[in-house]
């Protein structure tokens, strides 16, 4: 069954922010891989996800998250998530991310959060 | 064991009718007198030197049967083996004249040349010398015979014909054929043919059914062989070809080596009639052609089918490792079967002979005028070999609709039916022949497998005509000697490998055994099929013992290896730990993260103080072997069997389950922590919080990956904890596998037939009602 996704990217603040929309899983894990990628390519280390629109996510897409943000994390960036719906929210706990990852409420929260603390030790 | 037996009873079979049906004897006892080799020779060079024949290559002396004359033979003898065998003439060859004499001596036909020397220019000479080779041939009785035939010039020569009929319908009524061109008498022929009933035509016949079969014949060889081997060939990969070519090589030698065992007579037969073709060219168009086509069935066997156990041996062969019992085994196999083949000429006609249907059988192995186009048109064996090596394993691989594969399987009377045709005469006989053929072909592939076939098709020509040769007067047993050596060396050689051979492989050995790539796919799957044997071998075999508790457990991977395992790790304090962990993702590259895991766990586990330092020590394992791309879920939890407390943690995984029977409530334990790889220690330590709870008698808990709950139906729904825990609420009293099974009826009947698309695990554990110790 193939699902629909995207990522949607735009720029708020100075940060990029990519909004999830749709099924991530398996399937399209290398979607999402591919759009931090080519932010990463072009200097953008401080990203934002807005999950508004996400409306599954499977060990697959949690695995593209843990793919890149030790690396942001190194060279002085992060990924900060946001908007996430309750059901993908209790994945996100079930697994620990909420130890892992600054999860807030929407980007202008995440922009805040960047200027506090702009990174975070691994 | 049974059809051991059923072989060995068709080989006595066959080896029993060889010897009564081909048995070496003198004419001399037979007849009452008897031509011997030299004294033919003797005389046939005086008769040629006296013709003022044309200088003759040493002579070969060759006495024949004359199936006509067998069967007159045996109404006189009443024996079948003396009417089958009856050397009736003995030829002198030199190639291309030859010269028979007749049993008691008599010259009875010769032949100065195939061609003719153009036309004789004296009508007038022409008759006197055919009068005088007249009065050669039948001596006394030359004022019997009335001149029934003079056509004056006809294709380049003259031809006279004298009859004598005999008034006794019994006895056999003599022809006298001439033939003179420009040098003289080209050939001259005393023929007997037995009158009445008893007469039948052994020639060559254009009968209509011939004209049209030959060309079916040849769309069918194509057919049958051609299109598969260029499918073949298509599909091959390219590192393959070398391979095959090897292989197409190798057997080509061993073939021409085995063929050459029979050249000596075979070619002697097959030169006489045209003495300016080169000998290799014949050998070469002749048995080349059959040895590439049984070459490349064995390439084909080899590879077509994988796992198939009738292909086995040849891919063992193939892979370069034919010590292996079975391979010894079925070589055997198919040199016994190859003597009911061989006697299966002779017997047939021998039947035909006491039945009155007689007709020409292959024996045409001791004589052909066109050997190469007999080899490819005219051999049931091959088209039967290709039937076995390639159309059965294509249509199997390609088709797998039943349908389709009886269709197929139906195949063989279409084939025997055109194989059957050309034979000269009768057409009952060839088809009757074909079919036996067909059907000890098919024995041969059903109870020994591929390898078996092609060693009996290829054996029983050489054994048949080895038998005949041994069989007929004249010197030429010594022809025949290396036939036997060679079937006896493979015979022997058959048996060492049997007996001292490796004990058979396994197909899953098999499949190691061999380092071909029939294509990535193929590998690949008998790959995934090892890796999901030791996978399985990875699962605790058993449930364990602890009082007071009751244990099941599955794990069943969505695809042939899965990220998920259970595990139960006895504590040195008395406690059993209970393990689910699952890896992120699916197939190979989370079964390899697993392998890990376990690895990690296991390593000292043992020594662990409870759950959360076995956690602990895992996640700085994985943390320090990982990319945090993959990480890994568990949740662990130590069963007390004096207190009947649980003490758990929850890394990164879903709850664990906790049925309270006596309270008629179920809850989902939900401790804090974060998966396992994902964060340093610090970060997961301070995360990772251990739980316990108080067990109950009849309680249950249940460990399970999201394998269970997020299996969805058709209408992407999820199964859900709830369901999960309404299944284990209706198996209240149960056992730990009633429970399991429970819950494993009802996932499948929410699935409704779907596949699941996780990795599905279960660890089920029943607290004992009767309590504990």
């Amino acid at each position: 069954m193939a699902n629909a996704f995207s990522v949607e990217r735009t720029m708020q603040d100075g940060l990029v922010v990519l909004s999830l929309d749709g099924f991530l899983d398996a399937h399209t894990a290398p979607q999402f891989e591919a759009a931090i990628q080519k932010e990463m390519d072009a200097g953008q280390v401080r990203m934002v996800v807005d999950c508004r629109k996400l409306t599954y996510i499977s060990s697959a897409g949690l695995g593209v998250f843990m793919t890149f943000v030790e690396e942001l994390r190194e060279q002085g960036g992060d990924i900060k998530i946001c908007g996430v719906i309750p059901k993908v929210l209790s994945v996100f706990e079930v697994l620990g991310f909420p130890e892992l990852f600054d999860i807030v409420d929407d980007v202008p929260q995440a922009v805040q959060r960047f200027a506090e603390a702009p990174t975070r030790e691994s | 064991m049974g059809r051991v037996i059923v072989t060995a009873l068709l080989g006595l079979a066959g080896a029993v009718a060889l010897a009564v049906l081909t048995p070496r004897h003198d004419p001399l006892a037979l007849y009452g007198y008897r031509v011997s080799a030299d004294a033919a020779r003797a005389r046939a060079r005086e008769l040629a030197g006296a013709w003022r024949w044309p200088a003759v290559q040493g002579p070969m002396v060759l006495g024949v049967t004359d199936s006509e004359r067998s069967r007159w033979w045996f109404q006189r003898t009443g024996t079948t083996r003396d009417a089958l065998n009856s050397p009736t003439n003995t030829t002198v060859y030199f190639r291309p004249a030859r010269i028979t004499f007749a049993p008691d001596g008599r010259l009875l036909r010769f032949r100065r040349a195939p061609e003719s020397a153009g036309p004789p220019r004296d009508p007038d000479r022409a008759r006197q010398q055919a009068e005088q080779a007249l009065s050669t041939l039948t001596g006394a009785q030359r004022h019997r015979f009335r001149l029934t035939v003079d056509v004056g010039l006809e294709d380049q020569h003259r031809k006279y014909r004298w009859e004598w009929t005999r008034p006794d319908p019994a006895q056999l009524a003599w022809t006298v054929d001439v033939l003179v061109d420009a040098q003289g008498v080209r050939e001259a022929d005393l023929q007997g043919q037995l009158s009445g009933e008893w007469d039948r035509q052994f020639r060559a016949a254009e009968s209509a059914e011939a004209v049209l079969a030959a060309p079916m014949v040849v769309l069918t060889m194509v057919g049958v062989l051609l299109v598969p081997i260029v499918a073949l060939l298509a599909w091959l990969r390219r590192a393959l070809v070398l391979r095959v070519a090897w292989v197409v090589l190798g057997l080509l030698l061993l073939l021409a080596v085995a063929q050459a065992a029979t050249l000596p007579a075979l070619r002697q037969w097959s030169a006489p009639e045209r003495p300016g073709v080169p000998e290799t060219l014949e050998f070469v168009l002749g048995h080349v052609v059959a040895a590439v086509l049984f070459a490349a069935a064995v390439a084909a066997g080899a590879f077509a089918a994988s796992g198939d156990a009738r292909w086995r041996t040849l891919r063992l062969i193939v892979a370069g490792r034919p010590w292996c019992k079975e391979v010894g085994r079925s070589l055997l196999g198919g040199l016994t079967v190859a003597l009911p083949l061989a006697a299966l000429g002779p017997a047939l006609l021998a039947t035909g002979i006491v039945t009155g249907w007689a007709f020409d059988l292959p024996l045409q192995a001791l004589g052909s005028e066109h050997p190469g186009w007999w080899a490819v048109t005219q051999e049931p064996p091959l088209l039967v070999a290709g039937y076995f090596a390639f159309l059965l394993p294509f249509a199997r691989r390609w088709q797998a609709r039943r349908a389709w594969v009886a269709g197929v399987a139906a195949l063989p009377g279409a084939l025997i039916a055109v194989s059957a045709v050309p034979y000269d005469g009768d057409v009952a006989g060839g088809y009757l022949y074909a079919l036996l053929l067909f059907l000890l072909a098919a024995w041969a592939w059903y109870a020994h497998g591929l390898l078996a076939v092609l060693v009996a098709l290829w054996a029983f020509p050489a054994l048949q005509l080895a038998a005949t040769l041994s069989a007929l007067p004249g010197d030429l047993s010594a022809e025949a000697a290396p036939v036997w050596w060679v079937m006896g060396a493979l015979f022997g050689a058959g048996t060492l490998v049997s007996v001292f051979g490796r004990h058979d492989a396994p197909v899953e050995e098999a499949a190691e055994a061999i380092p071909l790539y029939v294509s990535e796919r193929e590998q690949l799957r008998s790959d995934f099929s090892l890796a999901r044997r030791a996978q399985q071998h990875m699962l605790p075999g058993g449930s364990p013992s602890l009082p007071g508790f009751e244990f099941a457990a599955t794990c069943q991977p969505a695809r042939d290896v899965g990220g998920d395992l259970y595990d139960y790790v006895p504590l040195h304090d008395g406690r059993l730990a209970v393990c689910v962990a699952d890896v992120s993702g699916k197939g190979m590259p989370a079964a390899l993260y697993m392998t890990l895991t376990k690895g990690a766990m296991v390593a000292g586990a043992q020594f662990q103080r409870g759950p959360a330092e076995i956690a602990r020590r895992l996640n700085t394992h994985l943390y320090a072997a990982g990319r945090r791309r993959v990480f890994v879920t568990a949740a662990l939890g130590a069963l007390c069997p004096r207190t009947q407390c649980f003490e758990y943690v929850r890394a990164g995984h879903n709850p664990v389950l906790w049925r309270r029977a006596a309270l008629g409530e179920t809850r989902l334990l939900h401790a804090p922590g974060m998966g396992l790889g994902l964060a340093a220690p610090a970060v997961f330590d301070r995360a990772l919080r251990a739980e316990c709870v108080q067990l109950e008698p009849g309680d249950a808990l249940v460990l399970y990956s999201d394998g269970v709950t997020e299996a969805m139906d058709a209408d992407q729904q999820e199964f859900g904890e709830e369901r999960l825990c309404r299944a284990v609420a209706a198996a209240d009293g149960e056992n730990a596998d009633g429970v399991q099974q429970r819950i494993l009826t009802d996932l499948q009947e929410f699935l409704g037939g779907a596949p699941p698309q996780d990795d599905l695990t279960l660890v089920v554990v029943r607290v004992s009602s009767t309590g504990g110790v």
